[in-house]
């Protein structure tokens, strides 16, 4: 029962799969409308150097710009935390520049910073960090204040309680954070390869006509998603240990 | 004004209250308390819920600031209901904090809280997860935390409140035997009467909010003892 628990998402995502095949193959769908996935795994297979040296760029943008992401994210929620000032003053500005479609200045990047890693490393980041800060800040802000007040009768100065307690405190929400984060990454990727880029999965995604390529590249570009999603519960399996244990 | 003495004396009170009042904008929480305690005296307070009890302790720790009189106490350390023991530190560590907080390196933290742990019979939990361990331990891990701040005034606010009669008494126990090897001020603060009878030396009752003081009995008192259910009586009719 624990293992059919475990690896549910396998059984549901094989008869997905079938299902798929069937339809494709009873209907007779031809292939530039919609490929079976015998067709997808095919071109995986017959284009493996292109996908791979392809995928390779994009994980690169993709890891580049998430770690930019969770780098900047917490630096400005550990900001905007310890200081009300700025959380005053920047906050609400963090919250309006999400109404900005990225889509919109993507090509400006490209135009400024040029063609190469900058430009989609700083579109990743800027997808990314905001689920980082919000939740982060959240995850200080609601730290019980019944520890600040024994802290501060335990010898705690401000920074002592933030290293001590709200930091650690505050890992479950920056981890969720974390997680969306990278579930935005491998998307924002490619959409930065899009704006402006001869190289990643974008390019075999550019022929629309040859639906089993394009296939492909979507299937590695969910793996990569799919894994960074992975690494980062692991790590907080690793830094976190105890949210497991939550409740008990 | 709260007032932390600079110079521990022998004579002088560890903690005084002067026709102390507080307010929380337009609720009043406490009025004209008038109370001292001596060095190394443990003194309980009991009254109702939200008559002022916990108020008392964030006074005297300096948490917060009264309304109107005086509060002049020694460095106090608080050990609040919730045992609010860190799930990120084992329980030495937990103990530790303090040490920490005042600069000490961790490997010397855990040495000195160590000697604790063993002397308090708590040696084979040091390295346990908080969650791993039953409600009494974690209160004993806690109390041991508020020792190692190594202020002359301890502040338990309804310390063992949350858990079963017998891990009570059990707990009532180890805490006057702790108290016994780490002399120390005590201010307890519970809803038990027979409690603060059996652990402290003087035993105020609080009236409901606004709290004042409205009696006091002494303590120390065996459980089951005439004296504690007489005393235990006028207590409970004085908090009526």
């Amino acid at each position: 029962m624990r293992v059919l628990r475990r690896t549910g998402w396998v059984v549901v995502l094989v008869l997905l799969i079938a299902a798929w095949q069937l339809f494709v193959r009873w209907r007779g769908i031809p292939n530039y409308l919609l490929p079976a996935p015998s067709d997808v795994a095919r071109a995986l297979v017959d284009e493996r150097g292109q996908l791979a040296s392809a995928a390779l760029v994009t994980l690169r943008e993709m890891l580049a710009g998430y770690a930019a992401a969770v780098a900047f994210g917490l630096a400005a929620a550990i900001g905007l935390h310890l200081s009300d000032a700025a959380r005053r003053a920047v906050y609400p500005l963090l919250v309006a520049s999400q109404s900005v479609p990225v889509v919109a200045i993507a090509p400006l990047l490209v135009i400024y910073l040029g063609f190469g890693l900058a430009p989609k490393v700083l579109i990743v980041a800027l997808v990314c960090f905001f689920p980082i800060t919000v939740n982060a800040l959240d995850g200080f802000r609601s730290v019980d204040p019944e520890y600040r007040r024994m802290m501060r009768t335990l010898h705690a100065d401000r920074t002592a309680i933030f290293r001590r307690v709200e930091f650690p405190s505050a890992l479950p929400g920056i981890f969720s954070g974390m997680r969306i984060a990278a579930s935005y990454a491998a998307v924002a990727a490619l959409f930065a390869e899009f704006a402006g880029g001869q190289q990643g999965l974008a390019v075999p995604m550019r022929d629309q006509l040859d639906t089993p390529l394009v296939g492909a590249a979507v299937v590695l570009l969910a793996a990569m998603a799919l894994a960074l999603f992975a690494a980062v519960v692991l790590l907080e399996r690793v830094v976190a240990p105890w949210t497991r244990h939550a409740g008990r | 004004m709260v007032m932390a003495l600079a110079v521990e004396s022998t004579t002088a009170p560890a903690v005084r209250m002067q026709r102390v009042g507080h307010r929380y904008g337009v609720l009043e929480t406490l009025r004209d308390v008038t109370l001292q305690v001596g060095p190394g005296e443990a003194l309980g307070i009991v009254g109702q819920s939200g008559c002022g009890k916990s108020t008392l302790l964030s006074l005297i720790a300096g948490l917060e600031a009264p309304s109107t009189g005086s509060v002049i106490a020694q460095p106090a350390a608080l050990m609040p209901q919730k045992d609010l023991l860190m799930p990120w530190r084992s329980a030495l560590d937990n103990a530790c904090i303090a040490l920490q907080n005042r600069g000490m390196r961790r490997s010397e933290a855990r040495a000195r809280a160590w000697g604790l742990f063993d002397a308090l019979g708590l040696e084979r939990f040091a390295r346990a997860h908080t969650w791993e361990l039953s409600g009494g331990i974690r209160q004993r891990v806690a109390f041991v935390r508020t020792l190692l701040a190594e202020t002359p005034v301890l502040l338990l606010d309804e310390p063992f409140g949350a858990l079963d009669q017998i891990t009570r008494s059990e707990l009532q126990d180890w805490l006057c035997e702790a108290l016994a090897s780490e002399p120390r001020t005590l201010v307890l603060v519970t809803h038990d009467v027979e409690e603060a009878l059996v652990v402290c030396d003087r035993v105020l009752a609080l009236s409901p909010r606004p709290g004042t003081v409205v009696r006091e009995e002494p303590g120390r008192l065996r459980r089951s003892s005439a004296r504690l259910a007489e005393a235990r009586a006028r207590l409970l009719e004085a908090l009526r």
